[in-house]
Formats: structure tokens, sequence, C-alpha cells
């Protein structure tokens, strides 16, 4: 899809190399296993492939959206609904306690085509 | 944690949110959390936003693919701020008619496409640059 040249930029969410093997089952399917990406990107033609780990600013991004999220809640509650809410917060804490236990990264790839 | 989910019941979960995804509670969520308020859910802020318009390139003569937008978030936010145009793109149809209107109320040229991001219908040579968040494909 990407012209010659053109360029690609993503982030995963991953499990460490210390977590269980089961980890990423935990999270729903969001989550992948591993951070095996760059043969992956490089095997579909990409190359000046790039991995940062930004897990530091993925962890302060979550703890943020659980202080306003608290802050919001009866409204939220109410656009949401309490189900939509719930799931979602909990989905949040789960991912700071991985993130906090040592489980979770979030990497940022970038590649060229 | 969440106990496994079919694909089917990811999708419907992702859905049921972005379905209040307008809502004013969760855009005052979006502008405090993420610094913005064009759909942001995941993990990018908007300093990443800025990172990744640099990265990528984009002016006003790119075409952006986002891939797993969501309500519209980052690429709507890039595409206001360079000018590109941006094909948005998920699996969960309840964002799209979000970020659609969001588009035309700011003038941003974007089309919202329901498409799984492992099948996307689109031609070769399409796009000048592709981003993606925390999306599995």
């Amino acid at each position: 899809m990407l012209k010659q040249g053109g360029r690609l930029a993503f982030s995963v969410v991953s499990t460490t190399d210390d977590a269980p093997s089961d980890a990423a089952e935990g999270f729903g399917g969001f989550v992948t296993e591993s951070s095996g990406y760059t043969p992956i990107v490089e095997k579909a033609g990409f190359h000046s492939i790039e991995c940062s780990n930004v897990t530091e600013d993925f962890h302060t991004m979550s703890l943020r959206w659980l202080s306003v999220a608290a802050d919001l809640e009866d409204d939220l509650r109410s656009a949401l609904g309490d189900d939509v809410f719930d799931d979602k917060l909990q989905s949040r804490k789960d991912t700071r306690d991985a993130i906090e236990s040592g489980e979770l990264q979030r990497l940022l790839f970038t590649a060229t085509a | 944690m969440t106990d496994d989910l079919s694909h089917e019941e990811l999708v419907d979960r992702f859905g049921a949110y972005y379905a209040g995804a307008g809502s004013s509670s969760v855009l005052e969520l979006e502008r405090r959390v993420f610094g913005s308020d064009y759909g942001g859910n995941g993990y990018t802020n908007i300093e990443d936003a800025r990172r990744l318009a640099e990265y990528l390139r984009l002016d006003s003569a790119s075409v952006l693919l986002d891939i797993g937008t969501g309500a519209g978030w980052p690429g709507l936010y890039l595409a206001k701020e360079t000018g590109c145009q941006v094909v948005l793109t998920d699996m969960p149809k309840e964002g799209l008619p979000v970020a659609r209107a969001r588009a035309a109320d700011e003038s941003i040229a974007a089309q919202a496409v329901n498409a799984d991001g492992s099948q996307l219908p689109f031609r070769k040579a399409a796009f000048d640059a592709v981003t993606h968040s925390d999306v599995l494909c």
C-alpha cells in the first residue's frame, strides 16, 4: 500500500521477556506475545527499521488516564454506561499493574518502504 | 484481567466505547489525558502525534493511512495539523461516524472506512505514510 520511500510508524503493546508465557492472554487479544516485530517488518520489505522502548511514557499515560477518569467518573458513566465504563476502567488498571510488575512494555517502530 | 475474548467480542468491546466517543465527558477525558480531543483512546499523546507527523514527513501533498483509528486518533489530528489527506480505518464501525462528523465540521480531508487491518481494500502504492497505534493486525 505504501509508495516506494513511504514511511511506516506503529506502536505495539507487548509482553516483556520476563513475563509469564501466558501473560498476553489476559488482555483480550490486544497485547502481543512477543516483541519480535523487526524481522516481520524486514520480511515485508521495509528498511531503516528502528525500535524504541516507550514504556515509561506508556506508564505515565496509563496513570494519567486513571486519574482523569476518576475525576470524571460520574459523567463518563452517564455517557458510556456502567458496563462499558467498568470494563474500560478494569482494563486500564490491569494494564497499569502489568506495566508496574514488568510484564508489559510498549514499543514504537519506524521503517521506510 | 479480562477473560479471553473472541475477535468479534473484542470488536464489540471497542465499538461500545467508541459509540460514546463524541460525548462531552469523553472529549474532556481526551483533552486532559492525550492533550487533544480527536478520538484518542490508546496511549499516543499529542507530543507523540507531533513526532509522528515529523517522522512521516506529512504535508499537504501526503496521503496518510491510519489503521485502527477508533474515532479518528491520531489520523484526524495529523491531517488537521499538516494538511495531508487521511484515510481512517478500523474494524469497530461505531467510531467512524464520529470521525466523519469531526472531519466535516473542520473541513479535514478524511475518509473513514470500516475494514480489517489485515485485509485492507486499497491499491498498491496508494499511501505516502502509514501509522497505527497499539493495534493488532
